[in-house]
């Protein structure tokens, strides 16, 4: 009889942890598309924005996103996937170099957003950029060592990059041992294995991975403050030395700092919907692509 | 028919870490014959099967002294490509392992390994190697479809297929039948009598006497030492150890 | 560790045994019938044969079983394939047991010539051969086996005696003919017997030391220097070689 009645109260208890979780959720994307309704229009999209903010549209902030993200998959997606390469395949268990792998990644993984911020400014832009205006540029000449969409994606790979190893390591840890074993009794080399068996079976988790990487990506906005985001560019970014505009900081500075803030809520709130969307259609991308391919047998 | 020696094993000790898992194996396994090695659980029989073909190198920790010369050359030598290796020594392993590919590309990915790319080629190699895995008949109309749609039974065929597909001089099965029914272990019973006219077979197996039908030889493996080795139809009617006669009439193990 | 087949292998022991008992008494009983002349027991030896036969069976039947349902190896596949050997070894000296108590009853008195002949001594010889070879196979005892494969030549060259010894009878005093002939198929089934018993003896052979010396005695009984090392089994495996 007791345990029938823990039993319903823990029933009862996650059930209404569960209303509450989405009463909160809805109050919010309500909230944000009720306010932001009127902005929502076409023009809203492709123009940019004029008359210092309080009009116009977000173009090129949704494009400056855009490209961040492209430029840190590149980036970070390629040197996760071979780190977790090597910690799945090649690594030995147990070997000092593994375990300070290991190590850096989870560390990297716990660093806050803003830290990773001051790191890009150092690094990227003072360091790296002023090597390379030493090399490649005529003196007193500054191109690189400056905020630039270059640095800001660098920055947000290397935040990114945790979460790519995790994923795809857990990828690759999912392929049963007997298809490497049955591939090397075959006489394919260790990297034909896992060439041909392994990695092509793995691939709906390295999507995933890459997937919720750049959803992540999209939304940061503490990395790319010094490291290359604008509140207002007049031309979209040439090379990759440009500052951008982005989603993520146009809102923060609207709401922040503009001008006008009162004049700008309805824009903010309206801002505040695309970036939702643009995270939420590529969760949904990844869920799809992952549920294609799982659904096949045959790789 | 004669015998050939194919497999030479010389003062063979194989150790995980400390434990020492192989003592002072000499055997020869003769060419184009079915040898079996029987024992109780955790003898050694299939970590002994696993040196014919360096497959224990995947274990971290295993050391491995003495020689095993295949045609006369030791393959644990220094200078010994083990790719190669594994591509003269085939493996079927216990629980059939086809990839999640389709039928024809599970065949081939042996040959395309070894660089063979040409498709009329491969097709060859294919429809010769289901055939002689007595597969063939049953799947020759799609061989597009998934390995993993096959039953137990063809899944375990298509392995032989495909470690047929590369053409190797010596085939070890694991157990190759313990998870099949009756019907299919026959007919991969059957198979390796066909098989043992071309290909030097060494198979592992717990049924004594799946082991009594299927071989020429038999190894009697315990604790890790090779007790007793000779003709199976010496072993199963008259064999020279009491040792072996109580394991073989099911007195222990 | 007690196995499935143990319990099947005790029962065809026990069953083994009863046999042997009973066959050896038919034989003492049929030959104590026509030492004293008594018909009355001699007609129990032939009544008996009924009980042998149905031992036969049973013996039969529960080698078949274990076949089947147990693929003996090794010793115990050489012990039930020599039990159904013993076994019908056994029945066909129930069956002579039988044919001399049936001579008995027939001619009802011992003939004068009787100690002419040299049947008292076959009597004897052949009742501890069928003894000595029961015994050997109970307790695998090879040693005893081949005494009693060595007896067998003296027991047929009793028979060959007691032929001329009949014969001569015969033919001096042919009134006598109808009591010659019953000594001499005495005679001759007590030969046959003599051999029924060595076979039992050879089994003892194949079951303790997985030889085979049926026509091999030069090797296992007399000892045959030349011969000693090359082993049987490689030789039939050999032969077995070339025929598959």
């Amino acid at each position: 009889m007791k345990n029938k009645i823990i039993g319903n109260v823990a029933i009862v208890v996650s059930g209404l942890s569960t209303l509450l979780i989405i009463a909160v959720l809805f109050y919010m994307l309500t909230e944000i598309f009720i306010n932001g309704k009127d902005y929502l229009t076409w023009e809203f999209l492709t123009q940019s924005p004029t008359e210092g903010m309080t009009a116009g549209g977000i173009f090129p902030a949704i494009v400056g996103t855009v490209l961040l993200v492209l430029i840190m998959s590149i980036l970070g997606v390629p040197i996760g996937t071979i780190t977790a390469l090597y910690l799945s395949e090649y690594a030995k268990r147990g070997s000092i170099f593994t375990k300070l792998i290991r190590f850096a990644v989870n560390t990297l993984a716990g660093v806050p957003s803003i830290v990773f911020g001051l790191f890009g400014l150092g690094f990227f832009v003072q360091f790296i950029g002023t090597g390379m205006d030493k090399v490649f540029s005529s003196p007193d000449q500054v191109i690189w060592a400056q905020p630039s969409i270059l640095w800001a994606s660098a920055t947000m790979a290397f935040l990114t990059i945790p979460v790519v190893i995790v994923s795809v390591e857990e990828a690759l840890r999912s392929v049963p041992q007997d298809y490497r074993a049955a591939g090397l009794a075959l006489g394919a080399t260790k990297w034909q294995t896992i060439r041909k068996v392994v990695i092509p079976n793995s691939i709906s988790g390295i999507l995933t991975g890459t997937i919720l990487a750049i959803g992540r990506g999209a939304g940061e906005v503490a990395p790319i403050l010094f490291t290359g985001a604008a509140y207002f560019l007049p031309n979209l970014p040439n090379s990759l030395s440009d500052q951008f505009m982005n989603l993520g900081y146009h809102i923060y500075i609207m709401a922040t700092q503009s001008t006008d803030v009162e004049a700008t809520k309805g824009i903010q709130y309206a801002t505040v919907s695309i970036l939702l969307l643009v995270t939420f259609t590529l969760n949904l991308v990844a869920v799809l692509i992952r549920y294609k391919i799982r659904k096949k047998r045959i790789i | 028919m004669e015998k050939k020696p194919k497999i030479i094993v010389e003062n063979l000790q194989l150790f995980y870490g400390k434990k020492q898992a192989l003592s002072n194996i000499n055997l020869t396994i003769s060419e184009k014959f079915v040898t079996a090695l029987i024992g109780p659980s955790g003898c050694g029989k299939s970590t002994f099967l696993r040196t014919l073909n360096r497959m224990n190198d995947l274990i971290d920790n295993v050391k491995i002294e003495g020689k095993i010369k295949i045609d006369g050359e030791d393959i644990y030598s220094s200078d010994q490509d083990i790719v190669a290796l594994r591509k003269r020594v085939g493996m079927i392993f216990q629980k059939s392992n086809p990839f999640p590919k389709s039928i024809y590309e599970n065949v081939a990915f042996g040959p395309r390994v070894n660089g063979i790319n040409d498709k009329a080629r491969l097709d060859e190699i294919v429809e010769r190697s289901l055939k002689r895995s007595a597969l063939w008949e049953e799947v020759k109309d799609d061989l597009s479809k998934s390995g993993l749609s096959l039953s137990g039974g063809q899944q375990q065929r298509l392995c032989i297929a495909r470690a047929l597909a590369i053409d190797p001089e010596i085939i070890l099965m694991d157990e190759p039948a313990s998870a099949l029914d009756p019907i299919s272990t026959a007919k991969i019973e059957e198979l390796i009598h066909e098989l043992k006219k071309m290909y030097t077979i060494v198979i592992v197996t717990h049924n004594m006497q799946q082991a009594a039908r299927v071989s020429d030889f038999t190894a009697f493996f315990y604790i890790g030492e090779l007790i007793e080795y000779d003709r199976t139809t010496k072993i199963f009617t008259n064999p020279s150890l009491k040792q072996t006669e109580d394991y073989i009439s099911g007195r222990f193990g | 560790m007690e196995r499935l087949l143990d319990e099947h292998l005790e029962k065809l022991k026990t069953r083994v045994i009863k046999m042997c008992s009973l066959v050896d008494e038919q034989l003492q009983y049929a030959i104590k019938s026509f030492e004293e002349e008594n018909l009355e027991l001699a007609q129990s030896v032939i009544d008996r044969d009924r009980k042998v036969n149905k031992y036969d069976v049973k013996i039969d039947k529960i080698c078949q079983k274990i076949f089947a349902l147990a693929q003996p190896v090794a010793m115990d596949l050489r012990y039930i394939m020599s039990s159904l050997t013993i076994n019908s070894n056994l029945e066909r000296i129930g069956d002579i047991a039988v044919n001399i108590a049936e001579n008995v009853v027939l001619i009802q008195k011992k003939p004068e010539f009787f100690q002419n002949t040299k049947l008292e001594e076959m009597f004897n010889l052949t009742k501890r051969m069928l003894k000595n070879s029961i015994d050997a196979f109970i307790g695998g005892n090879p040693e005893l086996a081949k005494e009693v494969i060595l007896t067998d030549d003296v027991v047929d060259r009793l028979n060959a005696e007691n032929h001329q010894i009949l014969k001569s009878i015969m033919k001096q005093s042919p009134e006598n003919i109808e009591g010659a002939v019953a000594l001499l198929v005495i005679s001759r089934e007590l030969e046959r017997l003599a051999d029924h018993s060595t076979n039992i003896a050879e089994d003892v052979f194949f079951i303790v030391e997985a030889q085979l010396i049926k026509h091999k005695y030069e090797k296992y009984i007399f000892g045959d220097e030349e011969n000693e090392n090359e082993s049987d089994t490689e030789t039939d495996n050999a032969k077995e070689e070339m025929n598959s």
